[in-house]
């Protein structure tokens, strides 16, 4: 489901116009991952946790040519969704 | 950051109130469980998806009870951020890139390893090539026999039948060539690629070694050995037969070097010859005459209009007549010529039309020249524009002021749309 259709359901839900929503949401996201890159942890009360973890750098191989490469390190965002949402996914 | 936080942010962000926020956020939550729930991902662009994943049954092994446990299956909710939003992240790491420690290429491997074969199978196929590859090698067995029935013999020096005895042995020799054991060592080390390499090294080295041999042992027992008897044939076929290689070599050298400067000349040549035909550069003298010529064109012209005659006559006519009356006829003429020919100040022209035919630009002038401007034609070479062309220009002017002025008369008077003004050296009337 992409982002439109999503607003146009929650747009449902708020009674508010889609523009309205969509400009929420939109602020929504970004201050998450604004929030995201400055602090590296997020948490949403009933929604999850937003992690940023650290890979460090590694040896790596390319399968194509076999050439053997250090790959620099890297941050990646994670997220672990919150039990409310887990149990409520699961009993169906 | 608390979610009270948050809120607060996301409602200055968003420009809502906090109860606004607080509603949104608890709705948000409600539907997005409600989508997760129906199988559907969120895909939200600039941020990421959340997706359910399916985990399933494990069996674990409890270390407190020491009995299996079972745990059920269980759907979890995976996020996979965006390419935009992983950017972001790593903006410390922007400029960082994978370093390539060892180019270590399947393809040359395999390359390698054909050519090797191929050689052992030429060897198998043509004994000829081999056999010159490896005769040198052997040479030295067969030099010291060749002394012996030299010695018996006293003074004969044939080497008809000791070619015939040198070939047969080769023969003989060749199928033991050390290739064969190179291949035996390649079949036993397929195993391991890291060893099969260093095994194949040391073979080329065991198998190249004699080549280096011949070129000079060889050779050295010959040349010692023969001239103790005889010094002139061995020298007469030994010396030229370098010396002649040696000036194959020089030849190559030198041809290479010669076909290089004919090059480097031919290079220089085409440069200084287009240069001088677009004229950076005057070196057979037609450039020169261009430029010449078109500015005295509009000498000629000028000569004929009325206004022109005394700019150009008078400092001829002048000079001449200094000399002759003193007093009477220079002091009126000389303010005349005075004030028209300022020669370190600008002048400006005006430029009524350009054609690429001389005709019609002469017609022009000539036109104009009835009306009574002071107009004469201006040859000028314009390459973007394709060659030459004839400007119909309107005589001098000291200041632009009078040149717009002559030239908003000219547009009623010749109605040409476009006239515009622009700088000339007067010294170029001269």
């Amino acid at each position: 489901m992409t982002k439109d259709e999503f607003t146009k359901l929650l747009a449902k839900d708020m009674k508010w116009s889609v523009a309205k929503t969509e400009r929420v949401l939109d602020a929504f996201f970004n201050l998450v991952s604004e929030i995201l890159i400055k602090e590296k942890k997020l948490n949403l009360f009933r929604f999850g946790v937003f992690t940023v973890k650290h890979r460090a750098s590694r040896k790596g191989r390319n399968p194509k040519t076999g050439e053997e490469l250090i790959l620099p390190p890297k941050e990646y965002p994670y997220f672990k969704p919150s039990k409310s949402i887990i149990s409520a996914i699961n009993n169906r | 950051m608390d979610k009270n936080e948050f809120l607060n942010s996301l409602s200055k962000r968003a420009g809502i109130s906090y109860d606004e926020a607080k509603l949104f956020y608890d709705k948000f939550i409600q539907r997005f469980v409600k989508v997760l729930k129906s199988g559907q991902s969120v895909r939200i662009s600039g941020f990421g998806e959340f997706k359910e994943k399916a985990r399933k049954t494990r069996r674990v092994f409890d270390p407190k009870t020491g009995f299996e446990k079972v745990i059920p299956s269980k759907i979890v909710v995976s996020f996979s951020p965006a390419k935009i939003f992983l950017e972001k992240v790593n903006i410390k790491y922007k400029n960082l890139k994978p370093v390539v420690v060892k180019v270590q290429s399947a393809i040359v491997e395999e390359k390698d390893l054909d050519e090797f074969n191929l050689t052992f199978f030429e060897s198998g196929k043509k004994q000829e090539d081999v056999k010159i590859e490896f005769n040198a090698v052997e040479e030295e067995p067969v030099v010291e026999e060749f002394k012996i029935s030299k010695l018996k013999d006293g003074e004969d020096y044939l080497y008809l039948p000791d070619e015939s005895k040198a070939v047969e042995r080769f023969e003989d020799i060749d199928i033991d060539v050390p290739v064969f054991d190179v291949f035996q060592n390649v079949e036993v080390s397929k195993s391991g690629k890291e060893m099969y390499k260093d095994e194949i090294k040391i073979n080329f080295e065991e198998v190249e070694m004699p080549e280096f041999n011949l070129t000079e042992e060889p050779q050295h027992p010959q040349e010692k050995k023969e001239p103790k008897k005889v010094f002139d044939d061995t020298q007469k076929k030994e010396v030229p037969s370098m010396a002649f290689e040696y000036e194959e070599e020089n030849n190559k050298r030198t041809g290479f070097w010669v076909f290089l400067f004919v090059v480097f000349l031919i290079f220089v040549g085409g440069v200084i010859f287009l240069l001088n035909q677009y004229g950076y550069i005057h070196l057979w003298g037609e450039g020169k005459k261009t430029s010449k010529v078109e500015f005295k064109q509009p000498e000629e012209v000028i000569v004929t209009t009325p206004e022109i005659k005394p700019r150009v006559e008078t400092p001829a006519v002048s000079e001449e007549r200094k000399p002759q009356p003193v007093i009477t006829t220079p002091k009126p003429e000389k303010p005349s010529i005075s004030k028209p020919i300022p020669k370190v100040g600008k002048s400006y022209v005006i430029q009524v039309a350009s054609f690429q035919d001389k005709k019609l630009a002469d017609a022009l002038a000539s036109d104009l020249k009835k009306k009574g401007y002071n107009a004469f034609v201006e040859r000028a070479f314009v390459e973007w524009k394709g060659g030459n062309w004839y400007r119909v220009r309107v005589g001098f002017f000291d200041s632009i002021e009078q040149a717009n002025e002559m030239a908003r008369k000219l547009k009623k008077d010749a109605r040409v749309e476009k006239i515009w003004v622009s700088e000339a050296v007067r010294s170029i009337t001269k």
